[in-house]
């Protein structure tokens, strides 16, 4: 078969159940661990491939299954989030991998491959039911009350059934509003975000990494949501999730658990994503596909490297100085790198999106600006004061040896890689996601993109 | 913001003045836990631990260790890093352990094996641990639990997986009725698929042991039973805040209470000094602070209330600390523990008031008495406050600070003990290590179990790293002793006069040159006199503006010597001396004016390129730009002809020019004195050398512990050049001649200094050496620089900057370039490396390589009398200083953040005090990592040629001596004037050391024997193949 | 293009890739888990420094020789959408290149006796890294030509003080005190970020040259000064104030004094305090642009200079006073900017960033120069205050005495002001949503317990 005619986007969805299938059988944890493995690194080469092949051929891919499309949207998309499931299975300690864990993140996979490219709006809905049921497993798994995630889980998932109930091809107004009212709930945009960090403080990490950070939402809002919704409704969810970035970055600075920081620090960052969506420019669009690409691999490092400190050292606070450098420096570096470049620092990924954000949001007037430099300035605090609590201070006097394991060696070399290595990309990136921002915004229905908008041919 | 409880309760009950002269003894009782250092410019060494020398060594270090919050020993894995290296000899650890345990050391546990073997093993192999969930993680993640620990041998691995496979196939897996199953079996059994156990092969079996082990392991753990935990109550409400809400209040009262502190102390940095301070610290701090200040810190609001208190009832700094420790809820019982933990928060600073109220001397401002009063009732005052600000900010939280302790105590966390997973893995480990098969513990019966870790956890950490310690000191005393027993016994004493003579200090640092010199001059002989020979004064050189006290610290001088220019080149010298002063005052204005507004302005933006120049070069180029402003400095230097003013004709001696000086009575006192300590009353040599030392660098605050111990840390040229002069005074030597001490008429004293950093020797009143002996005095010079250049080698190779390669001469430009260079924080190594303590004749030990390390005091025991006058006088001296140096290094070395001052790099200095860390941390004492790092923590061992006898009536008549050595600060062994045989004391007894007999290596010279080696070296004889052979030859091995 | 131009060209372009180069190595050698021996970087780091220092000299010569005040080298665009555009470019001209060969002069002569100042220390390596990445910071500010690029590099200045400062990590003041020093960086970088975005607005990219026209600095176009150069002056000076410790922000200087001597003499006394009067001077075009803009320049640079020299007075260890001295030196060369002496502002930096140098170096020597100068004038040394204010009433005196103590409350201040209601507001929000958390999830399980509960935290936190 012609590498170009390969089924890509069939295989990407097709592997991981199968692989959850083959994960599950095993009873043994290490053995489905080690399949999994397998499983998510030939994901990742299978997205990388449809990735490639896609570029090659230049054109929007088939209609897959009737519902799912590998086009210019998700197509860098699907890297990514096989390398956020990879990292997060690479992340997962021995001592917690059970074959659930293994099942779970396959079938996560899966769903969120299948979220993004997924073209119509009641398929979306119906993935969406099955992310959300994957942390309850995993709070049922730990023993964990689950009674705050579904208090608000429950109103998403009434709202999703109720804007596929509402939904009338004439007016969509009320399906709209509900749909919108379930992502902004789901995307825990001020004040409907108190389930996040409920999530990240009892679920385990990975978990509620995995449910956070692929922010499928996203693609909610952008495919069915923006070219179908009124713009003051855009506009004040637009302030919304501004407001919300500003108030997380906040609270993310005087956390004492890393994990509620983290929290917070995910939702800043998501909120800031949603808002360049809802900002509905070019400009800003692309920005937001860039900065949703840089923010999910920058933050899923940071996952990765706290959950590796807890794994050794159990709960932290920030409140203390804990010293643990000189234990693991290769954690400490790749908490610093990835934590910088969630916020933009220059030469990381996150440097050119974040420049794109702020410059885009200054069209929409500096009262935009300002909080968006204050949201940025507020996350770097609190990164590096959480890096200064966690990696400086007193040397503990354990004297086992806590080195990286071989499996976090590589997870730190790919984050770090990724990273900075993404940052030489930057311009191809930035122009394929500003070709799909004009695209998506020329398909906005009955209201034309600005004309300032459209590229200058 | 007002705390409403911390000013305005009033304190019930009239101030009684007993209590309060108790208080102030309490506090003056808790002082003496603060560091005595003393102003850095003058660095005097002693032991750390001072306050705790009325206790055992090993008693003192973990007391110290409790209370400083320090480490007493090395770390234990230093120990076995030494012990793999060799240092540490496993047949010694042995002896020591066995000596320890006395008799109980072959009684078994349960069988298994014998407390010594137990103890041995957990010596020799690291018994790793980690908090529990640290535990979980290394069990979890690495192959702890599949592969056996690497450190074991292969036999006894295979072993135990035979052992267990036995147990498993035939026991536990056979149809043997009565078999008890362990309850972990089956699970284990399943998750190594025992459907295929047939199939198993080695790693797998291997797993299966281990796995086995630290299953049965923790199952023994939990049939011993938990064991709690010592729960220590936190003495201060800081520390209860710190672990309630993790507020250290100490971070806020400090921030302010520092600043305070260095105003109040300066001694010239400021430009603008702090009002009122003559009228004590704690005025000042009343008059500075008693208005109320929005804008200052957010704690502080209700400090005027509380100072208006203070006022308003005229309370002194005792009432005022009483007030604070009633209002604080602290009962009479509990007051000197709190005051002490409370002075102990900032020990720096309050050491430094404390020494600087005591000894108001060495400073330019002093300050009144009473000042750690005022210290610690300021620091109460603002302790008060921040306790108050901070407990308000814990919710739910309003009651008064007195019951603060107590309110808060429910919320304190629990102490963390030692977990079950902990004591499982240490036995996990010893089982793998020993050979503890699974099985073995799985039919421990409970109080078996409890046996076991009873006496695993017996053998704590601490006392592990003692015994490591005691057979790290073992060796080095077996090799010293080897060593000297092993010299020849000396030639009988030489007949032919000597070339020449020289006396140096006896600090370690010159045994090397006096080695080299030795060495070069084979018929020169040398002695070793404490630095300040004898002369006690306060003195001030041409080109200084004040006097310094240039004798031992514990002694004030009573007598002040002077250095004038010779009169007939007074004029230029005035011309100079005033050309100096017009340059100091242009600098100083440069540097002061650098600082301002506009002069500053207008300096560096018109000159301020130029100090590109200097900077550049002098980082670039240290020894070159030293050498060019040595040039230059040369034109304005003092004109090089002085003479010492020192004898005076006026009966009392004074601070004018006319009392300068000694009486000739005094100076006959002196010059008798120190030749009869030395053992030098014969056979004076036509020249006779003696040099004081010192040290010069840059970049280096404790320049001054580089100096002479023996003057106070100052420089000896001085006292050594006083000395010579009153030798080489006829009338002098005729009061001498009548008291039967004859010094040949042809016999010259020259007095000189070494400079221990660049190896620079300088020599006094060269015009003074008549013109016969000219000839003999060049040959001496040379041979003396020559043995200068040789030691700059020998030090070289300590130094990683310095290649092995150089030739002496380089060597000695290498050392001169880095006492230059701005940027070395390693001038010298000081005393690091002292350990030894030698006090006899030079004959015992000449040829003897000692490697820098031994302190080495000349005395002759055959000129000493009946009543040991000399060598009692002799030692009344050494051993407190000598052991002080050892000491200050042993505690520096062994914990040097803790008792040391930790590195250098961030050091500041702040008010020319001393040194802190950064721009705001308490004052830093002790000595700087970068000086102590290659030393070797021993106690200092006094080898002292003369008998038991006489030390036992030492022991009895010193009480000093009598502390440091029954307490063992110091090892001590003496030396059989006539046989040799060595003795070593122990516990009261003499014990005869029996020396292994095999001999020292021998090399021609020294260098030859260092050569290409950077570490400690073992004890060598030093013999050049010219020299006769009448001895016997080391027996070859 | 010409061949002069490529030699300047080949010239700007090395100076910027020398210690990028050495970053990458660093990166590396982290990748690959190896470790440099002492030797091997000491030697990296003189290397490259010579490599840069000849390249910078080289453009210095040829630019004087030719003539030309002003030469861009233009990589390209780096991101282009029709709103939005990225561009790397980096400019030769009198200021670029003397801050530039300022830089490495001082930086060779820091990393040569870093070197052997830190031989033996257990962070050497990672004292170099951050090294590499002040210089890298350092070098892609002067030569900026877009305010972008300058961000980038003053963004990497920052972060490797902070992290510099925290050098000695094992114990807690180095880690808080640089933690302070990074919440002002980021409140300037967020001006400048601000100040980025007013730039494109106004000339739709980021480039100095449009602030400028066509004439070499320091001279600009009068006509090319728009309506919101106001606001963008004074988002500048925000940035520059932070960076440059101007008042209100000095509060930090005495703080970044926990690092190893060679960084404080790096940062206070030369090339770090000296960004901030190094961007205002890039920038000058804007401050001309109205006469209040320039005397708030005045004002700020006067006002931090009277502070920093009466609580200089006052400080009792020599790097404070050093820091201070070099505080109130910086805000004269403020003034001086404000009353458009330029030239005279930028040999003034020059002079005084070396001058402070040598001064923070000799700083550990200070106890031994202090001896050595008493000798010579033969009594103490001592630099009394001035005659005016032994006129002033006592209580005057003291209230100057403990304001300059205090440091100008500045510290205080924020604390009050600023970081206590910030974390009182917050600390409130976070407490109202874990009681809402438990009210839903039921109390915490033991097993997982949420940390412990408490109270507002001390102003030290922020």
């Amino acid at each position: 078969m012609n590498f170009l005619k390969i089924p890509w986007l069939e295989l990407q969805l097709l592997l991981p159940l199968v692989g959850a299938v083959v994960a599950g059988s095993f009873s043994s944890a290490v053995r489905a661990s080690r399949w999994t493995l397998g499983f998510m690194i030939v994901g990742m080469f299978i997205s990388l491939g449809g990735l490639a092949a896609n570029v090659i051929v230049q054109e929007p891919g088939r209609l897959v299954l009737g519902q799912f499309r590998l086009d210019g949207l998700v197509l860098p998309m699907l890297p990514v989030l096989s390398v956020l499931h990879f990292l997060s299975h690479l992340g997962t300690s021995k001592s917690r991998m059970t074959s659930q864990h293994c099942v779970a993140g396959l079938v996560s996979m899966g769903l969120t491959s299948a979220a993004v490219s997924c073209q119509s709006p009641w398929l979306f809905v119906g993935i969406l039911y099955g992310m959300i049921l994957l942390p309850l497993w995993d709070l049922k798994a730990q023993a964990q009350p689950i009674r705050g995630f579904v208090v608000y889980m429950i109103p998403v998932l009434a709202l999703l059934a109720l804007g596929w109930w509402s939904y009338d091809p004439l007016s969509r107004i009320w399906s709209m509003g509900f749909l919108g009212l379930a992502l902004t709930i789901f995307g825990g945009i001020a004040p409907f975000h108190g389930w996040l960090p409920g999530l990240f403080q009892r679920a385990s990490l990975g978990t509620a990494m995995l449910l956070v950070l692929p922010m499928v939402e996203v693609v909610g809002v952008l495919r069915f949501l923006i070219p179908q919704a009124p713009e003051w409704v855009l506009k004040v969810a637009s302030v919304g999730c501004l407001v919300t970035a500003v108030y997380s970055a906040g609270m993310g600075i005087i956390q004492s658990d890393p994990r509620r920081f983290l929290a917070f620090l995910v939702l800043s960052q998501t909120s800031l994503v949603m808002f360049a969506v809802m900002m509905q420019s070019a400009t800003s669009i692309t920005a937001a596909l860039c900065l949703w690409i840089s923010v999910s691999i920058s933050l899923a490092g940071l996952g990765f490297s706290i959950r590796a400190l807890e794994d050794r050292f159990g709960r932290l606070s920030l409140r203390e100085h804990h010293g643990h450098y000189d234990q693991v420096p290769g954690l400490a570096i790749g908490f610093l790198m990835a934590g910088l470049a969630s916020v933009g620092f220059p030469g990381t990924i996150g440097f050119v999106p974040m420049e794109l954000l702020v410059s885009s949001s200054a069209q929409q007037g500096l009262e935009f600006s300002i909080p968006l430099a204050f949201t940025s300035v507020l996350n770097g605090i609190a990164i590096l004061r959480a890096y200064f609590a966690l990696f400086t201070g007193k040397r503990p006097v354990t004297s086992v040896s806590l080195r990286m394991t071989l499996s976090e060696r590589w997870g730190i070399v790919l984050i770090a890689l990724l990273i900075f290595g993404a940052g030489w990309f930057s311009p191809s990136i930035v122009e394929s996601r500003h070709r799909i921002a004009e695209q998506l915004l020329i398909g906005v229905g009955g209201r034309a993109a600005p004309a300032a908008e459209l590229p200058i041919p | 913001m007002h705390p409403p409880n911390s000013n305005l309760s009033p304190v019930a009950g009239p101030v009684d003045s007993a209590a309060l002269g108790q208080l102030e003894e309490i506090i003056r009782q808790a002082a003496h836990l603060l560091p005595a250092q003393g102003p850095i410019g003058v660095f005097i060494h002693h032991n750390t631990l001072h306050a705790f020398e009325h206790l055992s060594f090993e008693d003192a270090v973990r007391e110290g260790a409790r209370v400083f919050g320090c480490e007493p020993y090395l770390t234990e894995d230093r120990y076995r890093e030494e012990l793999r290296r060799g240092r540490i000899r496993f047949a010694e650890l042995k002896t020591v352990l066995n000596r320890d345990l006395g008799e109980s050391s072959e009684e078994t546990i349960n069988g298994l094996s014998t407390r010594l073997e137990l103890r041995l093993a957990m010596l020799e192999r690291p018994m790793r641990s980690g908090d529990g969930r640290e535990l979980d993680w290394f069990m979890a993640e690495t192959d702890a639990l599949s592969k056996s620990r690497l450190d074991i041998s292969e036999v006894q691995r295979r072993r135990l997986i035979t052992e267990t496979r036995h147990w498993v196939m035939s026991r536990l897996r056979g149809s043997l009725p009565g078999t008890k199953h362990p309850a972990w079996l089956e699970l284990l059994l399943n998750r190594f698929r025992e459907e295929r156990i047939e199939e198993w092969g080695e790693p797998q079996w291997e797993a299966f042991t281990l796995c086995a082990l630290w299953e049965v392991c923790q199952e023994g753990v939990e049939v011993s039973g938990a064991r709690s935990g010592l729960d220590t109550k936190p003495i201060r409400h800081r520390d209860v805040l710190l672990s309630v809400c993790g507020t250290d209040t100490d971070l806020l009262v400090n921030d302010v209470l520092i600043r305070f502190c260095a105003a109040f102390l300066d001694q010239g940095i400021a430009h603008c000094e702090l009002p009122e301070r003559d009228l004590g610290m704690f005025a000042a701090f009343i008059h500075l602070y008693e208005r109320g200040n929005w804008a200052s810190a957010w704690w502080l609001s209700g400090l005027d209330g509380v100072i208006q208190r203070i006022r308003d009832q005229g309370m002194s700094s005792l009432t005022s600390i009483d007030e604070s420790l009633r209002l604080l809820g602290v009962h009479d019982e509990e007051r000197e523990a709190y005051l002490s933990s409370t002075l102990l928060a900032l020990r720096g600073w309050g050491g430094m008031i404390w020494h600087v109220e005591q000894r108001p001397d060495r400073v330019h401002h002093a300050v009144r008495e009473k000042s750690l009063m005022d210290f610690l009732a300021v620091r109460l005052v603002l302790e008060r406050l921040a306790l108050g600000a901070v407990a308000q900010s814990i919710d739910g939280y309003c009651g008064e600070l007195a019951a603060l302790r107590v309110d808060l105590a429910p919320r304190l966390p629990s102490m963390r003990f030692t977990s079950d997973k902990q004591r499982a893995f240490l036995v996990f480990q010893l089982g793998q290590v020993l050979g503890w098969t699974p099985e073995q513990l799985f039919h421990l019966s409970k109080p078996a179990w409890t046996h076991l870790f009873d006496e695993v956890e017996q053998f704590t950490e601490l006392e592990r790293r003692r015994v490591f310690h005691l057979a790290y000191e073992h060796r080095f005393r077996i090799q010293t002793l080897d060593a000297l027993s092993a010299l020849p016994l000396p030639p009988p004493v030489p007949l032919e006069r000597a070339s020449f003579q020289a006396m140096f200090c006896i600090d370690e640092r010159e045994e090397s040159i006096r080695r080299h010199v030795e060495e070069v001059a084979p018929t020169a002989e040398t002695f070793g006199a404490a630095g300040f020979f004898g002369v006690v004064m306060y003195y001030r050189g041409a080109a200084a503006a004040d006097f310094v006290p240039l004798c031992p610290v514990v002694v004030r001088p009573k007598h002040w010597v002077s250095e004038v220019v010779d009169r007939r080149l007074l004029d230029e010298a005035r011309r100079r001396r005033s050309t100096r002063r017009r340059i100091g005052m242009a600098l100083q204005r440069f540097h002061g004016g650098s600082r301002r507004v506009v002069s500053g302005a207008f300096l560096s933006a018109s000159i301020g390129l130029l100090a590109t120049l200097p900077l550049v070069a002098r980082v670039m180029f240290p020894r070159l730009t030293a050498q060019f402003r040595g040039f230059f400095g040369s034109f304005i230097a003092p004109p090089p002809l002085t003479r010492l003013v020192l004898e005076r004709s006026t009966p009392a001696p004074g601070h004018d020019l006319s009392q300068h000086g000694f009486l000739p009575e005094e100076m006959i006192e002196m010059a008798d004195r120190l030749l009869r300590d030395v053992g030098l009353t014969s056979k004076f040599a036509r020249i006779v050398f003696i040099f004081g030392h010192g040290s010069t660098s840059l970049n280096n605050p404790h320049e001054s512990a580089h100096d002479c111990g023996a003057c106070g840390g100052g420089q000896g040229g001085p006292n050594a050049r006083a000395i010579a002069e009153i030798l080489n005074d006829p009338r002098i030597r005729s009061a001498l001649k009548e008291r039967g001490l004859e010094i040949p008429k042809d016999t010259v004293f020259v007095g000189g200094i070494h400079n221990t950093a660049n190896d620079n020797l300088t020599i006094y009143d060269v015009d003074r050496v008549p013109t016969t002996h000219q000839f003999e005095f060049e040959v001496a010079e040379k041979a003396l620089l020559e043995a200068c250049q040789r030691n700059a080698h020998e030090r070289a190779r300590r130094f990683g900057s310095a290649s092995l390669g150089l030739s002496p001469a380089s060597a000695k430009r290498h050392m001169e370039g880095r006492v230059e260079d701005l940027s070395q924080v390693r001038p010298e190594w000081g005393h690091a490396t002292n350990a030894i303590c030698i006090v006899g004749r030079r004959q015992r030990t000449r040829g003897l390589f000692l490697d820098r390390r031994s302190f080495l005091v000349s005395y002759d025991p055959t000129l000493d009398d009946a009543e040991n006058t000399i060598l009692f006088r002799i030692l009344g001296a050494v051993v407190p200083v000598c052991s002080g140096i050892n000491l200050e290094y042993y505690f520096s070395y062994v914990d040097s953040p803790g008792w040391g001052c930790g590195s250098k790099l961030p050091h500041n200095i702040t008010g020319l005090l001393g040194v802190m860390d950064g721009a705001l941390s308490d004052l830093r004492t002790g000595l700087p990592w970068q000086m102590v790092e290659i030393h070797e923590p021993v106690r200092l061992l006094f080898v002292i040629e003369t008998t038991p006898a006489t030390i036992r009536r030492l022991l009895d008549k010193n009480p000093v001596i009598r502390t440091m050595v029954q307490n063992r600060w110091v090892q001590l062994a003496v030396m059989n004037p006539d046989s040799g045989d060595i003795e070593i004391y122990t516990q009261g007894v003499f014990e005869r050391h029996l020396p292994n007999g095999v001999g020292l290596p021998v090399a021609a010279s020294s260098s030859e024997w260092y050569a290409g080696w950077r570490d400690h070296l073992d004890f060598a004889l030093i013999r050049s193949p010219g020299q006769e052979k009448n001895t016997t030859e080391p027996q070859p091995e | 293009m010409p061949a002069s131009d490529l030699v300047l060209t080949i010239a700007g372009l090395l100076i910027v890739c020398a210690p990028v180069f050495l970053l990458v190595t660093f990166f590396a050698t982290f990748l690959l888990e190896r470790r440099l021996g002492e030797q091997t970087i000491s030697r990296l780091i003189q290397g490259v420094i010579a490599v840069g220092l000849l390249a910078g000299l080289v453009a210095a010569i040829r630019m004087i020789f030719q003539g030309l005040a002003h030469y861009e080298i233009e990589l390209g665009d780096w991101v282009i959408t029709p709103r939005y555009h990225l561009k790397f470019q980096f400019v030769l001209d009198p200021l670029s290149l003397s801050y530039v060969l300022l830089t490495l002069v001082l930086a060779a002569t820091i990393g040569a006796f870093s070197t052997r100042y830190l031989h033996r220390e257990r962070g050497y390596n990672r004292f170099f890294v951050l090294f590499a990445i002040f210089l890298t910071g350092m070098v892609v500010a002067a030569l900026s030509d877009t305010v972008e690029t300058l961000y980038a590099g003053w963004e990497l200045v920052g972060l490797s003080s902070v992290l510099l400062i925290a050098f000695f990590q094992e114990r807690p003041a180095p880690p808080r005190n640089g933690l302070r020093v990074w919440i002002v960086y980021r409140v300037c970088d967020a001006a400048l970020m601000l100040a980025a975005i007013l730039m494109h607005e106004i000339n739709g990219a980021g480039d100095f040259d449009h602030l400028v026209g066509n004439h070499a600095w320091p001279a600009h176009d009068p006509l090319l000064i728009g309506p919101h150069f106001a606001w963008l002056g004074v988002l500048f000076l925000i940035a520059a104030a932070g960076k440059s410790a101007l008042v209100p922000f000095s509060g930090w200087l005495p703080r970044a004094m926990e690092g190893p001597t060679p960084s404080s003499a790096v940062f206070y006394g030369a090339l770090s305090v000296h960004l901030g009067v190094f961007l205002l001077l890039r920038v000058s075009p804007v401050l001309d642009s109205s006469a209040w803009l320039a005397a708030l320049v005045v004002a700020l640079g006067l006002g931090t200079s009277a502070f920093a020299y009466l609580a200089g007075r006052v400080q009792t260890d020599i790097k404070s006073a050093l820091a201070f001295a070099s505080l109130t030196q910086v805000g004269v060369i403020i003034a001086e900017i404000g009353f458009g002496l330029r030239y005279v502002a930028l040999v003034h930096l020059l002079g005084h960033a070396c001058l402070r140098t040598l001064q923070f170096l000799r700083a550990p020597s200070l106890l031994h120069d202090h001896h050595q100068l008493e000798n010579a004038i033969g009594t103490r040394p001592r630099d009394p205050a001035p005659e005016w204010e032994q006129h002033l009433p006592a209580s005057v005196q003291r209230a100057l005495y403990r304001f300059s103590l205090e440091r100008g409350y500045l510290d205080s201040l924020l604390d009050r002001v600023i970081a206590r209601p910030f974390v009182r507001v917050f600390g409130a929000m976070d407490r109202l949503e874990r009681s809402c958390d438990r009210l839903l999830n039921g109390p915490d399980d033991p097993d997982h317990p949420a940390p412990r509960e408490g109270g507002g935290r001390g102003g030290d936190t922020v």
